[in-house]
């Protein structure tokens, strides 16, 4: 019996076959690009209703919406994706670093959403629900899809958190997660610009 | 007599329907608005609308073009240099792609 190894050297010049980008980033890419389709479709359809209803919105007799107090909840997001950016980066050197970073991204996700239940129940004490009128429909329906979609988006960190403090955590698992979180956070400004402002 | 007509048949119906056809617009909606303001916004939905799916396909493609741009450069710095290496001394370079036969 004789074992013979066979070495294959790298063509000159050939190029590495390294993979450009995970099958789950790729898939995700694809899942965000039809999300952002629909978010668009839905903030042109309500431009358009505001634009038609004339210089006033919200109409006459409708509840104003909480300027300020979602300003805040924005920033509060926007910290969520800076976490989850640090995790990502801490997770190249070693996966058990980034249990912090994903933990505190995942705490003010969750602060986000539930400041968001909060803020819809006292609008709805005040009369905006989604029969009041276009105004509460298209808030209800803009906002309360992407608190689904940021809900999603928390089951999935709270998945890779857990992950993590076990040290099973892959990497192809925290990159689909992290560019879903990170589209889940960077859509949020927009809406609020286009809904609320 | 019968074939004539029946190749003639589909030019009279283009005919005929080239006729009774108007101008449209591409929009439905576009034509019909309340006033100059509501027109815009849809117009201007229309072309953000439009154009989305391109700026998105341009950019998966910019940061594909991007990415393979960075392994390249971190390859070319990781590989090492061929040009002064003797030949013949030494052990052959043994590569990942290395695979044991046993007969």
């Amino acid at each position: 019996m004789t074992t013979v190894a066979v070495s294959v050297a790298p063509r000159p010049g050939s190029p590495r076959r390294t993979p450009v980008a995970s099958n789950a980033v790729v898939g995700m890419a694809i899942f965000i690009a039809a999300e952002v389709m629909f978010f668009a479709a839905l903030a042109a359809a309500f431009t358009i209703t505001r634009i038609s209803a004339g210089g006033t919105w919200p109409p006459p007799g409708q509840p104003r919406l909480p300027v300020e107090a979602t300003a805040a909840n924005t920033a509060v997001l926007l910290a969520s994706g800076i976490a989850m950016v640090i995790a990502g980066r801490r997770s190249a050197v070693h996966a058990a670093r980034s249990t912090s970073a994903l933990g505190l991204a995942l705490a003010l996700g969750a602060a986000f959403v539930a400041l968001q239940g909060y803020e819809w129940v006292g609008l709805l004490r005040e009369g905006l629900t989604m029969r009041s009128g276009p105004h509460g429909s298209f808030f209800y329906l803009i906002v309360g899809a992407h608190a689904l979609h940021a809900v999603a988006g928390i089951i999935a960190l709270a998945v890779a958190f857990a992950r993590a403090r076990s040290g099973r955590l892959a990497q192809t698992y925290l990159a689909g997660a992290r560019l879903y979180w990170c589209f889940v956070v960077l859509l949020w400004p927009a809406l609020y610009w286009r809904v609320y402002l | 007599m019968r074939r004539a007509i029946a190749g003639a048949a589909p030019v009279a119906a283009l005919l005929a329907a080239l006729m009774v056809t108007l101008p449209v617009l591409a929009c439905p909606v576009c034509g019909t608005p309340k006033n100059e303001a509501t027109q815009q916004a849809f117009v201007g939905s229309t072309v953000f609308l439009s154009l989305l799916p391109l700026a998105m396909i341009g950019g998966l493609v910019g940061a594909a073009v991007w990415r393979i741009r960075r392994l390249e450069r971190e390859a070319a710095t990781e590989a090492p240099p061929r040009a002064h290496a003797p030949p013949g001394d030494g052990p052959a370079p043994v590569a990942d792609a290395d695979r044991a036969t046993t007969r």
